[in-house]
């Protein structure tokens, strides 16, 4: 459980960081997403379902109320990247990083692609559709080279806890 | 009862996980200019941590952002020395004609009928977490209640966008160059009335402007500023420059790439427009 509420409060920081980041150091368009990153953590780390599926909860809203368009798509896709890559954990276990960052990468790449056909939809006139190749790549990238940091830093920070919990139990008895 | 809840309870959870965001588009039906209570408290949530974190942010680039500008600086200064003799050049040009002008407007007796708004100064805290958009999220300086969606926001330089959401002190404002903004301009020039939109273009903040007769002659370089006939954005705001004309040699329309005139990047401090003073206005809050 611990590993649940360290990812959620890891993703909630790091998303409003981001979000101060870009506007203070003039990048023009978000790049990191944190969401699927704490996503890929949760399912590689076999974290506990019925709590990773509120810490996402909580994580999608959070964000979705950090975005624009139709409120509550960004948290529904947050949501079903979730769903997907706890499925695919029941059926491959691995814990390889290459691999992990594989499956951010494409799945943040899956989740763009599917918000901006979403938005070019709600929004036919304008020009979402031209902007989803180099969204797509863009991200991806950078999703994938911000995975390794945070898994090591949710991971030393279960690693403290179990470490404390148990010298803690230690004294106890 | 309670075996069954235990054998179905991942799937419970999976339909918990789905419809509750499904339950918050419907409930909205996809418009974020009517705000819910839940969304109402989210965002009051998340915009009260970027703001405090802006302080600490704000600090941190203010140190490289000064390291960057000193960088630049030398070329800066060739650059601004070249423009200042330019201007000066046509300031004295100018000086006669604006002579000429105050003549001829005492020989009519025309009155100068310049607009004076009623302005709300505010400060960037934010950028939106979509890729797809070119969203900002602001705070406004004093609490008021008569911001509403769809004002317009401008900057020192010119037209920075509209009011998309108001919740409070905060503020999501839509930039001119969202991919999502239609924007009625013209050219200063020669008067060639088109549609401003934003090309989501990730590198740039460059804008496209479509629907351009094509019998209409638009040079490059030149001054694009508001129509004031559709929307609500006030008349002459400049909104960029023309960067590059792609004319066509036949059909009805052409159209344009633009340069904004104000640096998004580098936005800080801007105003939203709350609307025209009636009689005499006050020193404080007028352009």
């Amino acid at each position: 459980m611990p590993i649940v509420v360290f990812n959620g409060v890891a993703a909630l920081l790091l998303i409003v960081l981001q979000s101060n980041f870009v506007s203070a150091f003039h990048i023009t368009a978000f790049c990191i997403n944190f969401s699927v990153i704490s996503a890929c953590a949760l399912s590689a780390m076999n974290a506990p379902f019925a709590g990773s599926v509120f810490s996402m909860l909580l994580i999608g809203a959070f964000a979705d109320s950090m975005s624009s368009g139709p409120p509550g798509l960004y948290h529904l896709l947050c949501m079903l990247a979730y769903f997907a890559l706890a499925a695919l954990a029941l059926r491959v276990r691995s814990q390889r990083a290459i691999f992990i960052v594989v499956v951010a990468a494409l799945t943040c790449a899956a989740f763009d692609l599917l918000y901006g056909m979403i938005l070019a939809i709600i929004y036919p006139e304008s020009t979402i559709l031209q902007a989803i190749p180099s969204v797509l790549w863009r991200n991806a990238i950078a999703t994938a080279i911000f995975t390794p940091p945070y898994f090591w830093l949710i991971s030393k920070a279960n690693a403290i806890w179990l470490i404390r919990s148990q010298s803690g139990l230690r004294r106890k008895f | 009862m309670k075996e069954n809840l235990k054998r179905y309870r991942n799937l419970l959870l999976v339909i918990v996980g789905v419809s509750l965001p499904l339950l918050l588009l419907s409930v909205q039906g996809g418009q974020r200019a009517t705000v819910s209570v839940p969304e109402r408290t989210n965002m009051f949530l998340a915009a009260t941590a970027q703001n405090h974190f802006d302080y600490l942010v704000g600090n941190s680039a203010g140190f490289w952002n000064a390291y960057i500008d000193l960088v630049h600086t030398k070329a800066d200064n060739e650059a601004l020395r070249l423009e200042n003799a330019r201007l000066r050049e046509e300031n004295t040009g100018l000086q006669g004609i604006l002579q000429e002008n105050a003549r001829l407007n005492k020989l009519v007796g025309f009155r100068n009928a310049r607009a004076i708004f009623e302005l709300a100064p505010a400060r960037v805290i934010a950028a939106d977490v979509s890729p797809y958009f070119r969203v900002l999220r602001i705070r406004v300086e004093a609490e008021r209640n008569d911001i509403k969606p769809e004002m317009p926001v401008v900057s020192a330089e010119g037209l920075v966008g509209r009011v998309e959401r108001v919740n409070g002190r905060f503020c999501d404002i839509m930039l001119a160059v969202d991919p999502r903004s239609k924007i009625d301009i013209l050219t200063q020039v020669n008067r060639s009335r088109g549609i401003l939109s934003g090309l989501g273009d990730d590198r740039s903040y460059d804008a496209k402007i479509s629907y351009l007769l094509r019998r209409d002659e638009v040079e490059e370089g030149e001054l694009v500023v508001t129509s004031g006939r559709a929307g609500s954005f006030p008349k002459e705001l400049p909104v960029g420059r023309v960067r590059k004309v792609n004319s066509k040699e036949f059909g009805l329309y052409q159209s344009a790439t633009v340069e904004p005139i104000v640096d998004f990047s580098r936005l800080e401090e801007l105003y939203i427009i709350i609307g025209e003073i009636k009689g005499e206005p006050h020193a404080d809050s007028r352009i």
